[in-house]
């Protein structure tokens, strides 16, 4: 059975299905996980650098995501989506830049 | 801080972990429960931001994997609509670095009574089987796609795009001044303005929201705003209770938990302001 309300038979099917995505997710999760446990059991020399390690994996992986949609749409040929994923990098960059900027 | 007692490490662990589990079922996402809790009883509002955020950007790495198992999630929905939350989010943690700590009490407690609103009067979110099929995907060079229904498949495009992204503009900006994810007016702002089925919506925005958190991470790191060791706290409930939460979201009624979620948050949103 099939329902429609959108154009889908004009377009076809992304070839971007997750089959990457998913172990890099699960591998990101269970990195974090691990390095953020440690931090709390660890002593305090270091317990601050395995924290950090933990936050930075957390916080780059869904970048590195949209960087990867960017490169994959790109090999779609889909250069609109590629582009509109390569400005909300550009975004999150000006954001780092202008924090910076300001924090000094 | 360079350290955390015992009792400390406990606490963020445990509400993170409650608040996740709490978010996943009903719906509503965990920050937007944990940083009022987190303010309420203590916390600054300029720290508990940043403990928000990173609680939903490990939420959305948890949860991302069983989402892509699904075929559930629009990529290019959800880029579309977080180049307008980035740089909502961007903007909103940019002014909560210069805001003072009632500004940010207020506007956390606005978006909690908001949360409040929202988890009350959605409709329910009915789970449905995948069904395997080729035509299940989003679709190259469009907004639209086709995802899995009981029976068959079902097609999809979204609607009142201006409407929508200004939406996005909005919910990023609270998330980026309050640490709450924004999620609990994505969510509706895709399913209810934007016309997608519910479960698409869901899962993009939590694909999205971990978007939004880095963004907003990136600002308060470089304003020395996140405490490593609260943080790797937060990450360790947030994933483990985005774990039990994804396991318990068929079993529990979702309806419920919102019901007395937005319970929780009225009597937070009382809370900050009592302190006001």
């Amino acid at each position: 059975m099939k329902v429609g309300s959108g154009d889908s038979g004009q377009h076809p099917v992304s070839s971007v299905r997750g089959r990457w995505q998913r172990p890099a997710l699960r591998a990101a999760a269970l990195t974090a996980g691990m390095l953020a446990t440690l931090s709390l059991l660890a002593p305090e020399a270091l317990a601050r650098p395995l924290a950090i390690s933990s936050i930075v994996v957390v916080s780059v992986t869904p970048i590195l995501r949209v960087l990867w949609l960017a490169l994959r749409w790109a090999q779609e040929r889909d250069w609109a989506f590629s582009a509109a994923a390569l400005a909300v990098l550009a975004i999150i960059g000006f954001g780092a830049v202008f924090a910076a900027a300001n924090s000094r | 801080m360079t350290s955390i007692s015992v009792a400390e490490m406990v606490w963020y662990v445990s509400i993170s972990c409650l608040t996740s589990v709490v978010g996943a079922v009903g719906g509503l996402g965990g920050a937007v429960l944990l940083v009022p809790v987190l303010t309420a009883t203590g916390t600054s509002a300029a720290t508990a931001a940043p403990l928000g955020m990173l609680s939903v950007c490990a939420g959305s790495v948890a949860a991302g994997s069983s989402h892509l198992r699904a075929r559930s999630v629009n990529h290019r929905v959800g880029i579309v609509t977080e180049c307008f939350a980035s740089s909502g989010v961007v903007a909103g943690a940019l002014l909560s670095g210069l805001a003072g700590e009632r500004p940010l009490m207020a506007v956390l407690a606005l978006a909690a009574l908001l949360a409040a609103l929202t988890g009350v009067t959605r409709p329910r979110q009915a789970t449905e089987p995948f069904a395997d099929a080729a035509e299940v995907g989003e679709r190259v060079g469009s907004l639209s796609g086709v995802y899995p229904v009981i029976g068959g498949t079902a097609s999809y495009k979204p609607r009142r795009l201006p409407t929508g992204l200004t939406l996005m503009v909005l919910s990023g900006g609270i998330a980026g001044m309050t640490g709450a994810s924004g999620g609990f007016l994505k969510t509706p702002t895709l399913s209810d303005v934007m016309s997608l089925p519910t479960k698409v919506a869901a899962a993009t925005v939590t694909f999205t929201s971990g978007i939004t958190a880095s963004a907003a991470l990136a600002v308060f790191a470089l304003q020395g705003r996140v405490e490593p060791l609260p943080g790797a706290a937060t990450i360790v409930g947030a994933l483990v209770g985005g774990g039990v939460g994804a396991r318990a979201q068929g079993r529990l009624s979702s309806l419920a938990i919102r019901r007395g979620v937005s319970v929780v948050l009225v009597v937070v949103a009382g809370t900050l302001v009592s302190r006001l």
